[in-house]
């Protein structure tokens, strides 16, 4: 099933969208709100067969990135062409955030990129430094690229603009759009990783960590500049055991020269979200983790442990990389309701 | 776990001798059950199968997340008479509202979108199944369960070729309906599994939180 926004159903964008999918019942909506987030719906059960939803974005285009995120010292901005995501982690904040586990695609590309020049060049003006967007905030920003052609549009637009970088973000290895690009300098692919096991046992529908490790192989062999995210850190009895096997794996495949950035971060979530996921999985071994849930703080794993998880990882990943270009709070994921909300009508 | 909704005996008396029900009372809306499933008969119209629903779902314990399904007949500008089909949107004439029931399982018939008329209809165009309670009893049965567990089966009863201007026997739509009674209750089964399933989690949650307060 594709809903589609009436007003968007002759869009070019929609059409090539619509025509991968030849046998889908096509459903016009007047907003997408009509559909998704409504009230009444079980994230859990929708999850087992959800629909792609074409709409259209009208405002609130790009976001100032939540405070901690991004690269110290720099501004930094996040931007969802998509809400949700095909991948299914059970530790996603997205399962929190939405009720509906619908794929909506924005496929005003265009009007996005006039909101992210617009921004661009006022912190060209404003603060004369790089400003950074990072795209895969409410998505991965890679694992519907066959279809949405995401990357193969914003990488051109960010490549006109040395003063600003796009970080995409991703566990995918849809990569095909970028080998068949040259490389900009100015925008960095990074790739999360958990342990294999992890991978195998949370992060359901994602290619595995070799897979990833091979797409990386191939970018850097094109000159892309890559980055490693860590994030968030998930917790196993023998975390030392397997986070040290995963940088064993991925450093002895990924050159440091290719690296524009690492980072880590431990899991951390709003507690109401960590409240809503952990009901909709309760029978999932994930939620039995040692978490403590926040006492008005966020939730995550019980602060003596995250401590040793992050203090662990941090001086095992500096034996792998040098310390300037270890970020940590690349990965700060939302302590508050994320910025960019679905907006319905 | 389950709820039928229908409008006419007619309608209700194939599902009530598929699903061995037996009557439960007999007003204000005659209401029928088994161990399984529960059926009430509206009459005719959106207003009356709102009431109903609700009056349904109270009789039948009031408990939240249940399976519910409306099963009627409608015209359609292109389909043959005897077609079954179900709902994917719903629009209601008067008020220009929709809604849009969630599958999650596979549909036993074809889905179309369905548009809720106070008046018979028999221009049929656009080509959408017309009738005259899915807007009434969706949004209703949605406040007591949820999207992915209400849905609407409709048979197609009249189409340009067999307007409504012949008045139908009671035992044409019997008929009708019979027709269709094998997809009927392979839905109405496969939506009643997910509503257990929805209702394990719950229960699981709700115990987890209860013994382990975090």
């Amino acid at each position: 099933m594709i809903y589609v926004e009436e007003e968007i159903l002759n869009h070019p964008r929609a059409v090539q969208i619509q025509s991968r999918f030849p046998d889908a019942e096509v459903v016009p909506c007047s907003r997408y709100g009509e559909i998704f987030n409504r009230r009444a719906q079980h994230f859990r059960l929708q999850k087992r067969r959800p629909s792609l939803i074409l709409a259209q974005k009208h405002r609130n285009f790009v976001h100032e990135a939540p405070e901690g995120f991004g690269i110290e010292g720099t501004r930094s901005f996040v931007f969802s062409h998509m809400h949700n995501c095909i991948y299914d982690c059970r530790y996603c904040f997205l399962q929190g955030l939405h009720r509906s586990a619908h794929y909506v695609v924005f496929v005003n590309y265009e009007d996005f990129q006039w909101a992210l020049e617009e921004k661009i060049r006022a912190n060209e003006r404003e603060a004369g430094e790089t400003a950074w967007f990072y795209s895969g905030y409410e998505c991965d920003s890679l694992a519907l690229e066959p279809v949405t052609r995401f990357a193969a549009s914003f990488v051109p637009f960010f490549a006109r603009f040395p003063q600003a970088c796009l970080e995409l973000r991703t566990k995918s290895t849809q990569i095909k759009s970028l080998l068949d690009m040259e490389a900009p300098s100015n925008v960095v692919v990074a790739f999360s990783f958990t342990p294999e096991e992890i991978q195998a046992s949370v992060e359901h529908l994602t290619p595995s960590v070799d897979r990833r490790i091979r797409a990386m192989e191939r970018l850097q062999e094109r000159g892309w500049r890559l980055g490693l995210r860590f994030d968030p850190l998930v917790y196993h009895e023998d975390f030392r055991g397997q986070y040290r096997r995963l940088y064993g794996q991925v450093f002895s495949a990924v050159h440091l020269e290719s690296l524009h950035s690492v980072s880590l971060g431990p899991f951390r979530l709003p507690p109401d979200f960590f409240r809503t996921m952990a009901r909709l999985y309760p029978d999932d071994p994930f939620f039995a983790d040692p978490f403590d849930e926040g006492n008005g703080g966020p939730a995550g794993y019980r602060r003596d442990l995250e401590e040793e998880m992050v203090g662990f990882c941090r001086e095992e990943l500096l034996r792998h990389i040098p310390r300037e270009i270890f970020f940590p709070g690349l990965s700060t994921l939302p302590a508050a309701a994320a910025p960019v909300g679905a907006e319905t009508s | 776990m389950l709820r039928f909704v229908v409008a006419l005996p007619a309608e209700a008396r194939p599902l009530v001798d598929r699903f061995g029900l037996e009557v439960a009372s007999e007003s204000p809306f005659p209401v029928y059950r088994s161990k399984e499933a529960w059926l009430i008969v509206s009459g005719h119209g959106k207003a009356a199968s709102a009431a109903a629903t609700a009056y349904l779902h109270l009789a039948s314990g009031g408990a939240p997340g249940r399976a519910w399904l409306n099963v009627g007949l409608g015209g359609h500008g292109q389909r043959t008479l005897g077609e079954g089909v179900v709902a994917h949107k719903i629009s209601d004439a008067a008020s220009g509202a929709s809604w849009y029931p969630q599958l999650v399982i596979d549909s036993p018939a074809p889905t179309v979108p369905v548009f809720t008329v106070e008046r018979v209809e028999e221009e049929y165009s656009p080509p959408w199944i017309y009738e005259s309670e899915a807007s009434g009893f969706f949004p209703t049965a949605c406040r007591f369960s949820v999207a992915e567990l209400v849905h609407c089966y409709k048979v197609v009863s009249d189409n340009p070729d067999a307007t409504l201007s012949r008045r139908m026997s009671g035992a044409a739509i019997e008929e009708l309906i019979a027709r269709n009674l094998e997809d009927v209750e392979a839905f109405a089964r496969g939506l009643a599994e997910l509503a257990r399933e929805a209702e394990a989690i719950a229960a699981l949650a709700e115990r987890l939180w209860r013994d382990h307060p975090r």
